[in-house]
């Protein structure tokens, strides 16, 4: 056993594949733009708000990997903006979410022990990161927003 | 970094966040329902707190919850119950986080286990992080609902 073989299945559990609770690409799957845009008060997240905030922290973890630490002040400025538009816009998003996800497992999947065990930079003026920890938590934040959007869905009935 | 070192970082990671989740709320926002079918954050971190140590048990043949636990936190309950103070399910879910913590320090990690969720000892304790990551995403949204701060992206 080996922390690919646990990172890899947890990849898997938290956006692809069913176990007990329903994984992030389910939680998305089947939603209107209108569902997706909808918030339970104005000062709350929409669903494609989550989605869009997924999206920019996989691609901060990508930037990382690459080499360049990302600028978390900025990307917390970019966080969180207002997300709705038509049935095309949403399905552009879902597949982003899906495309970046797909990268990142990609990723993993090519690497070896010693890397996912060594360091990746993390953020800017930030102490680099274990890269199976920083992978390992960013899956966790898949199936947390599952969580999150399966109470979402159920505030509007669908 | 190795297998165990990283189950460890899952678990202490979840529980600290189940556990901030629920410590700036009164027993009656804990179990107060938004909406008929949602069910109340003490239900969610209660229910955590039961399944935890029902899955370290399956290994250690000895982690318990206390009586009551199995019939108002199993899976499909959540409606309105009588549910125990948020202080006593919070020092449930704490003494199953230690036990499952002792599990991955002493088990031998590749243990099969049956199961079509796991298929080792490893792979329990990644499924467990996955179950608390799911419930402490409804439990924000709960928090959001009783507008408590916002405490996670």
């Amino acid at each position: 056993m080996t922390i690919k073989d646990v990172l890899v299945r947890h990849l898997q559990d938290t956006f692809e594949v069913e176990t007990w609770q329903p994984p992030l690409s389910d939680a998305v799957k089947d939603l209107t733009a209108k569902q997706a845009a909808w918030k339970p008060a104005p000062e709350r997240h929409s669903i494609w708000q989550i989605v869009r905030h997924i999206i920019l922290w996989k691609q901060g973890v990508l930037e990382a990997w690459d080499g360049h630490a990302p600028d978390m002040p900025a990307m917390e400025r970019a966080d969180w903006g207002e997300a709705s538009g038509d049935e095309a816009a949403w399905q552009t998003d879902v597949r982003r979410l899906h495309d970046v996800t797909a990268k990142i497992k990609q990723r993993v999947e090519a690497s070896d022990e010693a890397f996912l065990a060594g360091k990746m930079p993390s953020y800017q003026g930030v102490r680099d990161q274990t890269a199976v920890l920083r992978l390992m938590a960013m899956a966790t934040h898949d199936i947390y927003h599952a969580g999150q959007i399966r109470y979402i869905r159920a505030l509007q009935g669908v | 970094m190795d297998v165990q070192q990283t189950l460890l970082y899952g678990l202490n990671a979840t529980m600290t966040r189940l556990q901030r989740s629920i410590g700036d709320l009164t027993d009656e926002e804990a179990r107060r329902v938004p909406l008929e079918g949602l069910a109340p954050i003490v239900w969610q971190a209660g229910h955590v707190a039961f399944t935890d140590a029902y899955f370290a048990r399956k290994v250690d043949g000895r982690s318990r919850v206390p009586d009551g636990y199995p019939e108002l936190f199993k899976s499909g309950s959540g409606g309105p119950a009588n549910y125990p103070p948020l202080a006593e399910v919070n020092e449930v879910a704490a003494a199953s986080q230690r036990s499952l913590e002792a599990l991955v320090r002493t088990a031998d990690l590749a243990t099969p286990l049956e199961s079509d969720r796991y298929s080792n000892v490893a792979e329990l304790i990644m499924f467990i992080c996955q179950h608390r990551g799911y419930h402490i995403g409804k439990m924000n949204t709960l928090r959001a609902l009783l507008k408590k701060p916002r405490l996670f992206g």
